[in-house]
């Protein structure tokens, strides 16, 4: 499996996805540099400045800073990363490459685990990138730690992850990346109006019915958006505000994965 | 199981392999429709077949890609989804697609990783290999392969974990007359080193000066399964060349072989026995004329292949 994660982390270098992902991340870091500064008070309390304008004490300022990082990262960012990383579990299942991989002394799912598990480094990679350099620095100037912000990228990522199940999945189908690129964004603008279904899809149904399959649909399916929520939560408050969208994508990952694995082994290629 | 007795079980045995397709409309295609076959150890066996004869279903069946409907087939005593089997076996595909930005070393090595060859093993044998296959040194990524750069590639990784049993699909698909001529003493090489080969091809010169056995694979049935001596043998028939014609000879012949099938200087007949033939020279050599050649006329496996195939031979 880690021949295959390796292989997989230098195919998104060699064909450029991994470079923009990490460049736009650096154009990321550069200008929260640009525009964060820490200015002293004549109170001499430090204060983080967003250009010309004051967020507050440090304390305060520095989480809420981050957390706001993390809700584009969660949106802007997750959509890029799924446009990069999904290729590579298409990649792995190509016609003509799995006559030469899956024909090995080495289990099939173990092969796509590796694909799937480069996708996500990728995506984590990028997400430090981007907020890492920014964190330090302000951890250094004010003390305030990195430790929630590390938190908060992990959630992020589990939401993620959350989205590349259903692209390996869908990946089975071996059609190409356009289906499996589809369904994982599609999924991502779906969940938001899941979690809100009282005020988005239950305005418009009326039918006990329709409104119980929504329910369960939207307990099945993962929950990226209140993932991310949960991450700028955590980093502004040191709590997640629940565990249900945890536990229920959790299931959902590791039903779908081991379903698609299981579906891989005993697919005729 | 016993060392001995595993040497000599077949390398790859099959019976009554059945593969049907079923459409979205859960119609069924058969693409075998009862193979029996054994391949024994240390040989070269060549698999032939028209397109849609079924060739490639029962290689993806032997490589674990798919199953068969019903029947059995056993690669180096064990199943062919068998992780620990397909360790001892390379495999060389027909269409193999290697990523564009890819060079030849890190091909090899995650190849070579994937199939659980030990590190410090693969920093010797890559360039080794490299060199064997006419790679050494070059240093471009694939996208700038030729089709013969490539089918090497696919070699040199196909021998990486130095397989007990090799599949080849069309080998030689690509190369110049030379490469073909390097494949072919590499395959008697590792022949001779004991290995066995599995060689699916349409060259069947190739074929025909390679392997041990070969079988002619025909709408998913072993059509035939012989030597390439018994498939090219002699026809009977005599081809007697002479330096020129003229009606004396003509008639000389005719008192011998009765009518006769001249084709320019040539005549071509099949004598009863070795008696009739020296007869026919005597006769001939009294006319006087001069006998250029006498030599027998022995089928060509793409003859054979094509009666076969056609129905001919029936």
């Amino acid at each position: 499996m880690f021949a295959a994660y390796m292989h997989s982390i230098r195919e998104a270098v060699n064909k450029r996805m991994a470079l923009v992902l990490i460049g736009l991340a650096v154009l990321f870091a550069l200008i929260l540099f640009f525009f964060i500064t820490i200015r002293t008070v004549p109170t001499g309390e430090s204060v983080i400045f967003l250009g010309p304008h004051p967020l507050g004490p440090a304390a305060i300022a520095v989480p809420a800073a981050q957390s706001e990082e993390v809700k584009v990262t969660g949106t802007l960012w997750l959509f890029l990363a799924i446009f990069a990383a999904v290729p590579l579990l298409v990649s792995a299942l190509e016609k003509g490459w799995v006559e030469l991989t899956l024909t090995k002394g080495v289990a099939r799912w173990k092969i796509l685990l590796g694909c799937y598990f480069s996708g996500l480094t990728l995506y984590a990679a990028t997400l430090c990138v981007a907020m890492l350099p920014t964190a330090i620095y302000l951890w250094a100037k004010t003390g305030v730690g990195i430790k929630p912000l590390l938190i908060g990228i992990l959630i992020e990522t589990f939401g993620f992850a959350s989205l590349m199940s259903l692209a390996a999945f869908a990946s089975l189908a071996r059609t190409g990346a356009a289906l499996p690129i589809m369904i994982a964004v599609f999924v991502d603008i779906l969940a938001p109006f899941l979690a809100n279904r009282q005020q988005t899809f239950f305005a418009l149904i009326t039918s006990d019915t329709w409104r119980g399959v929504f329910n369960w649909v939207y307990k099945i399916l993962p929950k990226p958006s209140e993932l991310m929520n949960a991450s700028t939560r955590f980093i502004q408050y040191g709590s997640t505000g629940g565990w249900f969208p945890f536990w229920t994508t959790g299931i959902f990952v590791v039903v779908l994965l081991g379903m698609t694995m299981w579906l891989l082994e005993r697919k005729s290629l | 199981m016993d060392d001995a007795i595993q040497m000599t079980n077949p390398a790859i045995e099959t019976q009554d392999l059945h593969k049907k397709y079923l459409t979205l409309r859960r119609k069924e295609i058969p693409a075998l429709n009862g193979v029996s076959l054994r391949v024994e150890r240390g040989t070269i066996f060549g698999l032939l077949g028209p397109n849609g004869a079924g060739k490639t279903t029962l290689l993806k069946i032997l490589l674990g890609l798919c199953d068969s409907t019903s029947g059995t087939a056993r690669l180096l005593d064990s199943s062919p989804g068998d992780t620990r089997v397909r360790r001892r076996i390379g495999y060389l595909p027909e269409a193999m697609r290697i990523p564009d930005y890819m060079k030849a070393k890190p091909f090899l090595r995650y190849m070579g990783r994937l199939n659980g060859v030990p590190s410090s093993t693969l920093k010797t044998r890559i360039p080794e290999l490299l060199e064997q296959v006419g790679l050494g040194g070059v240093k471009k990524p694939a996208k700038a392969y030729s089709k013969g750069m490539l089918q090497r590639l696919g070699l040199a990784g196909a021998l990486l974990n130095d397989p007990e049993l090799l599949i080849l699909d069309e080998p030689t698909d690509g190369l110049d007359p030379l490469g073909r001529k390097q494949v072919r003493d590499l395959l008697q090489g590792l022949k001779a080193a004991g290995k066995t080969i599995f060689l699916n091809s349409h060259m069947l010169s190739e074929v025909e000066l390679v392997c041990d056995q070969v079988v002619i694979l025909h709408q998913g049935l072993v059509a035939r399964q012989a030597t390439p001596e018994e498939f090219t043998r002699g026809t009977g028939e005599c081809l007697v060349r002479v330096a020129q014609v003229s009606d004396t000879v003509r008639a000389a012949a005719a008192s011998v072989t009765g009518a006769a099938d001249w084709k320019e200087n040539t005549l071509r007949f099949a004598p009863k026995d070795r008696a009739q033939l020296n007869a026919l020279i005597d006769k001939l050599r009294a006319v006087p004329v001069e006998i250029e050649s006498v030599e027998p006329v022995k089928n060509s496996l793409e003859q054979f292949f094509l009666k076969v195939v056609t129905g001919e031979d029936q």
